[in-house]
């Protein structure tokens, strides 16, 4: 899954968004580390529609401008859960060796000094 | 609708009709939220000169890219256009493939190091220094990458392929670069509009998506012997000692290659037309339209170089031979391409929804 996919699915866990909120959320979310371009938010709403991970929820007007909600589906939570595990494991993984590293890390020429 | 609505708009006809039927609205909608400000006079002076800024289009036309040749599950038009190419890449690898193939061969001929074949006696490049000959060794055996590439792409290993391919098209620049620099010669148009179509092979692997059609690998492999015969040929009638060199260069081999292979595809179609032959498919038309333009631009780029740099050593029927060839190419690249254009109208290229133009999530 790609960074923004999950970023998207995260985006949608607690309740239907529009697409822009949706953007608003992932900078929200990431820090502002990624700000979803609209060609990309919408490649990548496309394909989780197709994959069944997110689907339309509801449509409205404001203020003349339609505003499509888009809401996470069962299979999307399962998918996201997957792999936020997935992603959660990696970083103990990395973090432990990085911990055991520090640990037994010595400076490099320590007991050459005379 | 404001002239800030107007011209996103005018970007999103990048994307696919059908696309654009099912998320254009809600594309503009969150694009318009986007540029939102508190301040009136702001937010007048933006829809009235306000554009997109190029990430945003950037973003787009990714994304028409993407969905015209990479999308399974495209509407029959994108889908045979998207088939089309893959094909089209196919041939150029091939191409490939079999001349680095060849390069290696010639070049253990030429060092006298193939057994029972006598080399032949050409000159050395007059004045070329020592280190030419290591320059020339590398961009022989990097070149070779082609064909373990082109051997991934018909086995499916798409991947390994795109890897092979990169590593083949960056050393062929690297070679060219600092050979022309051990040299002191100048690069032709002909090698810089090849390293270009290299380049553009590889960047072309991204048709090849996971709906993506099987390749016919026993018939791939078939041409790839047919057309290293074609080429070993070719290149020991250039090596005979004697004077001169035949009329068809590089780019003439390939002008009546293709132009052969257009009047018997268009021979094949009418027969089909007629009921006799139907085994051809109909989207070899637009995969022709699209060799027969690349090859075109080696033809009118290699006359090019001849009208800049002369055309010393060649047979001196081989320029007029050239345009000749030009033109019979412009007319098959252009017939195909009108025919192509039609036969893929022909073709739906709206979807119902959504999850028509959806892939799957790699």
């Amino acid at each position: 899954m790609t960074e923004p996919a999950f970023f998207v699915l995260t985006a949608l866990v607690d309740e239907p968004r529009h697409g822009y909120g949706i953007v608003g959320e992932v900078v929200a979310l990431s820090d502002g580390r990624v700000r979803l371009k609209i060609g990309t938010l919408y490649g990548v709403l496309d394909r989780l529609a197709g994959d069944g991970l997110v689907q339309r929820d509801r449509d409205e007007v404001q203020q003349g401008r339609l505003r499509r909600y888009y809401r996470l589906t069962e299979t999307g939570r399962r998918s996201l859960n997957a792999e936020a595990e997935r992603q959660a494991a990696n970083a103990r993984a990395a973090s432990a060796r990085l911990s055991a590293s520090t640990l037994t890390r010595r400076p490099a020429r320590q007991g050459w000094v005379s | 609708m404001t002239r800030l609505e107007e011209r996103y708009r005018r970007v999103l006809r990048l994307l696919p009709a059908s696309y654009r039927a099912v998320w254009e609205e809600d594309m503009v909608a969150t694009f318009l939220s986007s540029v939102d400000t508190d301040d009136p006079e702001e937010a007048e002076y933006i829809a009235d000169f306000g554009r997109p800024s190029w990430s945003e289009v950037a973003s787009i036309v990714a994304l028409a890219v993407r969905l015209r040749i990479g999308t399974a599950g495209a509407p029959p038009r994108y889908a045979a256009w998207s088939e089309a190419i893959r094909l089209s890449v196919l041939a150029g690898m091939l191409v490939n493939a079999a001349l680095s193939a060849v390069g290696v061969a010639m070049t253990l001929w030429l060092a006298g190091m193939i057994p029972l074949v006598s080399a032949p006696a050409l000159a050395e490049p007059p004045g070329y220094p020592d280190s030419w000959h290591r320059v020339h060794l590398f961009a022989v055996l990097s070149g070779l990458l082609w064909l373990p590439a082109f051997l991934a792409l018909v086995s499916g290993r798409v991947a390994a392929a795109r890897w092979l391919g990169s590593a083949a098209a960056a050393s062929a620049v690297v070679s060219t670069i600092v050979t022309a620099l051990v040299t002191h010669e100048r690069i032709s148009g002909e090698v810089c509009y090849t390293l270009v179509l290299n380049t553009v092979l590889v960047l072309a692997l991204a048709a090849w998506h996971r709906g993506a059609s099987p390749v016919d690998r026993r018939s791939w492999l078939a041409a790839l012997g047919v057309c290293v015969v074609l080429v070993t040929g070719y290149v020991w009638l250039l090596s005979r000692p004697t004077p001169p060199l035949p009329p068809l260069d590089w780019a003439g081999l390939q002008c009546v290659v293709v132009v052969a292979a257009v009047a018997l595809h268009l021979a094949g179609q009418v027969s089909r037309r007629r009921g006799r032959f139907t085994a051809l498919k109909p989207i070899l038309t637009p995969t022709l339209a699209i060799i027969a333009f690349a090859v075109l631009g080696l033809r009118l780029v290699s006359l090019l170089d001849y009208a800049l740099f002369g055309s010393e050593g060649w047979h001196p029927a081989t320029v007029m031979l050239g345009i000749a060839e030009a033109v019979a190419i412009a007319v098959a690249a252009t017939v195909l391409a009108l025919l192509s254009a039609r036969s893929l109208r022909r073709l739906p290229a709206t979807a119902a929804d959504a999850a028509a133009w959806s892939t799957p999530t790699r």
